[in-house]
């Protein structure tokens, strides 16, 4: 069941990113309770430019495909070259930047709109931290975390 | 690459969202510096391709603008009712 819903969206990829003319190919790895569908290629400057928002956007139909399929319990994480640790990593530092600033301004730190799992990054990033307290504001593509000092 | 058409990829979307696939339909239009991607859905299948808060409208602006990047080309996808 959950291998017939991973090839779909192999191939539904495949499929966009050929039509696109884009040097992309994906493939799916599973991974402990999810799976990893990496994507190479000569084009991969284009797939993580602007925040790897091309990434995100074949990632985000990939899960709507599954939904639509009755299948949302099968967790997918779209990547390429390590781009998701690689960006776990800077959103941390610049969540301890964010908190050491706050601390000795006493001034709230407002980071730019983040997608829901960035969000999450940040949010753990400083929950062991007592002198700080994070929120996230706004809707929808604005949402964004505000690190406020405790 | 002969096999690039992003009139098939908005349709290849689309399809795979809706309740009706037979009723999407998508003209391009080719304008000198912008081809604009006219995409006709069912009426009750709108929601489905524009998504909660337009996300899906725009994931599928996302890979037009990256399509578009390589191909030199301005894509403009616009949803009709």
């Amino acid at each position: 069941m959950s291998e017939d819903a991973i090839s779909k969206i192999i191939e539904f990829t495949n499929r966009i990113l050929r039509k696109s003319g884009l040097d992309l190919k994906a493939t799916a790895e599973k991974v402990e309770d999810f799976y990893r569908i990496e994507l190479r290629g000569s084009d991969i400057n284009i797939l993580l430019g602007h925040n790897a928002e091309l990434l995100e956007a074949l990632e985000y139909m990939a899960t709507r495909l599954l939904a639509r399929d009755g299948a949302e319990e099968i967790q997918i994480v779209f990547d390429s070259n390590n781009y998701r640790a690689r960006r776990e990593k800077e959103l941390r530092l610049m969540a301890e930047k964010a908190a050491e600033r706050v601390r000795t301004t006493r001034i709230p730190f407002t980071f730019d709109p983040m997608s829901p799992s960035e969000r999450r990054i940040v949010h753990l990033a400083l929950a062991e931290d007592s002198s700080v307290k994070t929120e996230s504001q706004g809707g929808g593509e604005n949402r964004k975390v505000v690190v406020y000092p405790a | 690459m002969g096999d690039i058409s992003l009139k098939e990829v908005i349709e290849t979307i689309a399809m795979a969202l809706v309740d009706s696939p037979e009723e999407v339909t998508v003209r391009e239009i080719d304008g000198d510096a912008t081809i604009v991607l006219e995409l006709r859905v069912a009426p009750k299948d709108l929601g489905k391709v524009i998504g909660k808060q337009g996300r899906t409208a725009r994931a599928m602006r996302t890979i037009l603008r990256a399509a578009g990047m390589k191909l030199k080309k301005r894509f403009v996808l616009e949803i009709l009712e």
